[in-house]
């Protein structure tokens, strides 16, 4: 009779798996995805070292869209849609470096617009890319060493081949509606775990008016083809980006330096945003997509239009274009701030600055100010948390003015958010309340297009110390 | 890029590839190989993707059939054999169930 030992103090392999916020962070993704109206599903586990991988697969087929790991301390990325595998000691930059390689192409409309992403929706964004990439073939997860694609092969979304040799994913409208819609509920979903303030980050469309004239040359020579404009994830320097003097180009720099949030800069706006709108169960009925296994608690997102989210662009294509992503928050800062100072209190703009630009006309309420100051016969206010009308008061800065100011505010509140509407851009304080925005000190920069930058925070600690200069 | 629909349901093809995850976690151990070692001799850059296998997500490209087979010691034929059902159960159907067996030996 043979005997085997067996040793029961065999060492058993460390387990480094995911830590909770990082299941936290990919379950965040699979229901943001399912919300988008993705079939998504995922799977993780553990190799025989201990090391951890997640994946998230096509519900149907069951392929794998992308592969995640973490092998000997290094993030890894594996996608048939990228055609190769990306590793990294830090997750986030490695995305980025990964949807910078394969820059997102959707279908170009009339007007012009950019949308910026919210951090917590990068991850989103890209397996949205892999899982249509991928939609009409098998996502196998490939041996990339020596895979090489099939000529020939038909890829819906198309592939393109852009200057420089990078490759680009090119989406059509139903495929980015659902991308930002999927975007859309990460971003709430970010949002809502705020239980302070329950505010949620906010995806603008600011009218980039100018901007799409030429201050993104990179963007816009990517492609001659009128079909498609480019999204292109970026944080770069102010230097680097535009030098309009519009409210747009200076949102633009703003968003994308201080804070390395990535920007989708668009020449046009894409059609199917224009109606999409995201609301309270208490507002308009309609579709409800409900969460996924991974959704865990908040608010329930309804998509204002009929249909499921693949079919926004249906409703899209035929209604009037409101060109922003518009948001009807329920009882938060958020819903006081849109109420408040979306309509009547954009009255607090000033006269228009006189031709020689760069100028900004600017209100504030600082008394300090007003010495420097000529009071404006047009201000106007509203709303109970509005400024006096006596304090309104009216200057002249020149642009680089208005950018230390507003970089200052960032400075102060370094968790801004943004609401855009119309040509009136909000930047505010997320610890703003109803109850606490008495206290809060506004100054508004109205630029020579017509658009403006409205800012509006608690003051900084302690209380003689404002925000504004 | 390779397709290869089978109109099967999710659950049915999940059930599937997780039966040949397992006889292919079988036939790695069997062989004496730890996943990274089997992931080295197949050309995996990250060698995870044969826990995924073996958990029954993904399948291995038909491109790498042979390198497979000759990793875990199998003639190529009889690899692919083993793995059809599992991973296209209608091929392997007309191929081999509506036959004898004896066409399937000869085959």
């Amino acid at each position: 009779m043979s005997v085997r030992a067996v040793s029961f103090f065999r060492p058993s392999p460390q387990s480094r798996d995911w830590s909770n916020q990082e299941l936290a962070e990919f379950y965040r993704v699979e229901a943001s995805l399912i919300r988008g109206g993705l079939l998504i599903d995922t799977d993780r586990g553990l190799s025989d070292e201990g090391d951890p991988w997640f994946v998230f697969c096509h519900r149907e087929t069951s392929e794998v869209i992308v592969h995640f790991a973490r092998i000997d301390g290094y993030y890894v990325v594996a996608s048939s849609a990228i055609e190769g595998c990306a590793r990294g000691r830090q997750f986030r930059p490695l995305i980025e470096n990964v949807i910078e390689k394969y820059p997102i192409t959707i279908p170009r409309s009339p007007s012009g617009g950019k949308l910026f992403i919210h951090p917590a929706a990068l991850l989103v964004a890209f397996v949205t890319v892999c899982f249509y990439k991928l939609g009409q073939t098998d996502a196998v997860a490939a041996e990339l060493k020596h895979a090489m694609p099939a000529a020939g092969a038909t890829l819906t979304p198309v592939q393109k081949e852009v200057p420089g040799g990078v490759q680009s994913i090119a989406l059509d409208e139903q495929t980015t509606t659902a991308l930002l819609a999927a975007i859309a509920s990460a971003v709430w979903a970010a949002g809502s775990g705020d239980t302070q303030t329950n505010v949620a980050p906010i995806i603008s469309t600011p009218d980039l008016g100018a901007l799409a004239a030429g201050n993104l040359p990179s963007i816009d020579s990517l492609f001659s083809s009128d079909i498609v404009s480019t999204i292109h994830l970026r944080s770069q320097a102010i230097s680097d980006l535009t030098t309009g003097d519009d409210a747009s180009s200076l949102l633009f720099a703003l968003h994308s330096r201080p804070l390395d949030t990535h920007s989708i800069a668009l020449p046009q706006t894409v059609a199917a945003l224009d109606d999409l709108t995201i609301a309270l169960p208490t507002s308009t009925p309609s579709t409800v997509h409900s969460a996924g296994p991974g959704a865990g608690p908040g608010p329930t997102l309804q998509f204002a239009v009929q249909g499921a989210a693949s079919n926004l662009i249906v409703a899209s294509t035929t209604s009037v274009a409101t060109q922003e992503v518009q948001l009807a928050l329920g009882a938060s800062a958020q819903t006081h701030l849109v109420k408040d100072l979306s309509g009547a209190e954009a009255q607090l703009i000033l006269a228009v600055a006189p031709a020689q630009a760069p100028t900004i006309v600017s209100s504030t309420a600082l008394e300090a100010s007003v010495a420097h100051a000529t009071t404006s016969s047009n201000a106007t206010q509203s709303g109970a948390n509005a400024l006096p009308t006596s304090a309104a008061t009216a200057l002249t800065v020149e642009l680089n003015a208005a950018e230390n100011t507003i970089e200052q505010f960032v400075a102060v509140h370094q968790d801004f958010q943004l609401i855009k509407s119309s040509a009136e851009t909000i930047i505010y304080d997320s610890h703003l309340t109803p109850t606490n925005m008495s206290s809060a000190i506004q100054e508004t920069f109205s630029f020579p297009d017509g658009s403006s930058i409205f800012l509006i925070g608690l003051p900084a600690v302690p209380h003689s110390t404002p925000f504004l200069s | 890029m390779y397709t290869n629909p089978q109109k099967r349901t999710a659950s049915d093809t999940l059930d599937l590839r997780r039966a040949a995850g397992r006889w292919l976690k079988e036939r790695r151990e069997a062989c004496g190989l730890s996943q990274r070692q089997l992931a080295d001799m197949v050309g995996t850059e990250y060698y995870t993707f044969i826990s995924q296998l073996e958990t029954g997500r993904g399948r291995i490209p038909p491109d790498r059939y042979k390198t497979w087979a000759k990793a875990l010691g199998m003639d190529a034929r009889d690899f692919v054999i083993t793995l059809l059902p599992f991973y296209d159960p209608m091929t392997y159907e007309i191929l081999f169930l509506d036959s004898s067996e004896g066409e399937r030996a000869a085959v």
